[in-house]
């Protein structure tokens, strides 16, 4: 047995007893005593004060609601005009830069086989080799 | 059993009221509050004035009671009438109050001495309560005593037999079992009688 039902056992009789009644009667005979006109119209005012203050904490509420949906719709629309925008354009300067340097890429290969194909001496700007031409005595010279 | 029927509504909330209450509450908003108050403010006030030291902290609290009301609809248990909620309320902020004064809710033993039942059980014919009020030294007498006995004790004894809720009010308004509310209410009355015993023989 848990001590909630120990209470709930608890003998109501001894709370019908003549002596417990006289105290309850007692307690009910007391005087009461009432609040004043200022009383009441001081808790007017601060239940106006309240009022105003959760309109207010509502309309804040609000506020910041309708603000962040309203910024989130207008990230989203200048989003998608952004992509939208940048999908018509884009390709179009894409397709012509790498058509530029696909051309590039040829025209450069064209060249490295041509001086690939061509061999022999005066083909490289800086050929060192000695030939027997080229050759002079060192006496000569000076 | 409290049936409930009917609705108060105050702004966009519906509340649920018990038949007695939907007498003076009528569906509509600020105006159903204000008779809430004009019905409960002086009952609220005679509970809290009872339960704290001065009057001018019991007239704070009530007002706050009534403030604290109409912040919270959304919080109502719809499920408790209207005055247990109010009650409630009172006595959290009566409790609250106590313990920023430092006068912390004292531990109250629940064993009841078979002694104290049968010094106190007197039967008395002549029984006039009224009459006994009018004096200015038992009320005083009165008074202090309650104010001496602890808030568990007192908010019981005055909860029942001062605001006539019934067991199940009190258990909900103090949320314990209704085994506590009927064991306090019995030491609640046993400890008064002994302070002013005295004075009730003469």
């Amino acid at each position: 047995m848990n001590l909630f039902n120990k209470e709930e056992a608890f003998d109501e009789s001894k709370l019908n007893s003549e002596s417990q009644l006289q105290v309850a009667s007692l307690i009910k005979a007391m005087p009461d005593e009432d609040l004043s006109l200022s009383w009441r119209s001081s808790l007017n005012v601060k239940l106006m004060a309240a009022e105003k203050a959760r309109k207010k904490q509502r309309t804040t509420k609000r506020f910041f609601a309708w603000g962040s949906s309203l910024s989130a719709g207008i990230a989203a629309t200048t989003y998608i005009v952004l992509m939208a925008n940048a999908s018509s354009i884009a390709p179009t300067n894409s397709s012509s830069q790498s058509l530029a340097f696909a051309s590039e890429l040829v025209k450069t290969h064209q060249e490295s086989v041509v001086l690939a194909s061509v061999s022999g001496t005066g083909t490289s700007l800086h050929e060192t080799s000695l030939t027997e031409d080229s050759y002079y005595p060192i006496d000569e010279l000076l | 059993m409290i049936a409930n029927i009917g609705t108060w509504k105050i702004g966009s909330r519906t509340m649920q009221t018990c038949s007695e209450e939907n007498e003076f509450i009528k569906p509509g908003n600020a105006e159903s509050f204000a008779k809430l108050v004009d019905t409960y403010q002086n009952r609220v006030f005679g509970f809290v004035r009872r339960m704290v030291p001065t009057g001018e902290d019991a007239e704070d609290i009530t007002q706050e009671v009534f403030i604290r009301a109409f912040q919270n609809f959304d919080r109502y248990d719809a499920r408790a009438s209207v005055r247990t909620w109010l009650f409630r309320i009172a006595y959290n902020l009566c409790v609250d109050r106590a313990r920023k004064s430092s006068r912390g809710l004292q531990q109250v033993s629940l064993q009841i001495s078979p002694d104290i039942e049968e010094e106190i059980d007197v039967p008395d014919s002549r029984w006039q309560p009224d009459a006994l009020l009018e004096d200015a030294e038992f009320r005083n007498r009165l008074d202090k005593a309650i104010g001496m006995m602890s808030e568990k004790l007192r908010s019981v004894l005055l909860l029942h037999d001062k605001e006539d809720l019934s067991y199940e009010e009190i258990a909900t308004t103090l949320d314990i079992p209704i085994g506590t509310v009927k064991s306090r209410l019995f030491l609640a009355r046993t400890q008064l009688q002994n302070s002013v015993k005295d004075l009730m023989e003469n």
